[in-house]
């Protein structure tokens, strides 16, 4: 049987069909969380800002109008909290001059070597995103991440494509030159 | 060829997308210019070294409970009525807050609510809205002063809401001030909610 589209879904959840709402977690909900963990780098509070995107989805969704497509919704939505999340923290580290959480360690099967470098060199690409400026952060995160059409990002941040490339080379140049500087 | 098109090319052939009817263009902008053949190699690099990069550890079957925390969530949000705007009134809407605001400027809350409405109220409707939790944690640490909140909802239409002592003003992208700080703070808290609402859903995805 084929799998409803979303604007079936959302349409039995507008009427009241629960269920509808649960397919489009589940259809979303990996997408949404990578969105939010590529920006925030932290698992937990992916986890709650992912759970924050379903639920004030939950009570928008009533009201949705389908002007543009539920994907596009929710990560503006799953982006706007991300970035709250991390000015949070800017705050947070202002006053209280916390560090920022670290990554677990990676997968058990690799040895400490290899752990240790697969460790570096994420903990060196989320210290160069985390540095980008928050427009660049944006659209790395959609394209580089998301593999997002320019145009899909162009309807989310509600930029010009051209815009939009110049921030994803710039974004990718820093990158670029912070881990020439970092694992050289 | 201008400095936006080159940048689209590079990019094209740096992510493997550049079409081959586009390669003789991209090799005479790179024969003539020594630096966008650098550029191109450092985005080459970059994309090289960011490949490298493994995805980060996910708990085990995290995604299989995700769904349940998420309902468990939404049985745990304070009950709300929620209505729809009948589609008459709808057209309606604009001039209704219109007259909303006149009367309002022509003092007609003001002289109705003597009581100031303190910042926290606004930061506890707008946190409750999930714009400002950085709002709500600036006043609970009893940070003092004018604070500049960013807002969180959406970005597009509301970008600050500003907390000065005990009076608020909210300010939309375009930098015209939206509402008087002196009138907000003679507001109450139902109407400040109203205005929350107002621009939360001025603001909605």
């Amino acid at each position: 049987m084929d799998r409803p589209d979303d604007k079936q879904l959302i349409h039995d959840f507008q009427h009241g069909d629960e269920r509808a709402f649960n397919h489009l977690v589940t259809r979303y909900q990996e997408r949404v969380y990578w969105t939010v963990r590529r920006l925030v780098n932290d698992h937990d509070d992916a986890n709650d800002i992912t759970q924050n995107v379903f639920i004030k989805a939950y009570e928008a969704l009533p009201s949705f109008k389908g002007d543009s497509g539920i994907f596009t919704w929710l990560y503006r939505i799953a982006v706007n909290l991300s970035l709250n999340e991390l000015r949070r923290r800017k705050i947070r580290k202002t006053f209280s001059r916390e560090d920022e959480p670290a990554e677990p360690a990676a997968s058990a099967d690799e040895t400490p070597g290899e752990r240790l470098l697969a460790a570096e060199r994420r903990e060196a690409i989320r210290r160069a995103v985390e540095r980008l400026p928050e427009k660049q952060k944006k659209v790395f995160v959609l394209r580089y991440y998301e593999e997002l059409p320019y145009e899909e990002i162009s309807k989310m941040l509600r930029t010009s494509v051209g815009g939009l490339k110049a921030n994803y080379f710039h974004a990718v140049q820093k990158i670029g030159e912070a881990l020439r500087h970092e694992l050289r | 060829m201008n400095y936006d098109e080159s940048i689209d090319l590079l990019l094209a052939e740096a992510e493997g997308r550049l079409p081959a009817e586009r390669k003789a263009e991209l090799e005479e902008l790179l024969r003539r210019s020594p630096e966008r053949r650098s550029e191109l190699e450092d985005l080459r690099a970059a994309f090289a070294e960011l490949r490298r990069q493994e995805t980060p550890p996910v708990p085990e079957g995290y995604f299989n409970g995700l769904l349940s925390a998420v309902r468990s969530g939404i049985r745990r949000r304070p009950f709300r009525i929620a209505f729809a705007v009948p589609s008459w009134f709808q057209p309606l809407a604009a001039p209704a807050a219109a007259l909303l605001i006149i009367a309002v400027m022509a003092g007609l809350y003001p002289a109705l609510h003597d009581e100031p409405a303190p910042a926290s109220v606004l930061a506890a409707a707008a946190e409750e809205e999930g714009w400002f939790d950085a709002g709500a944690e600036l006043l609970d640490g009893g940070v003092s002063g004018e604070q500049r909140l960013l807002a969180l909802a959406d970005g597009a239409v509301v970008r600050s809401v500003l907390l000065n002592g005990e009076s608020v003003s909210a300010v939309p992208s375009d930098g015209t001030v939206l509402t008087d700080t002196q009138l907000l703070s003679h507001l109450n808290e139902q109407e400040i909610e109203a205005i929350v609402a107002g621009l939360s859903q001025r603001s909605a995805p």
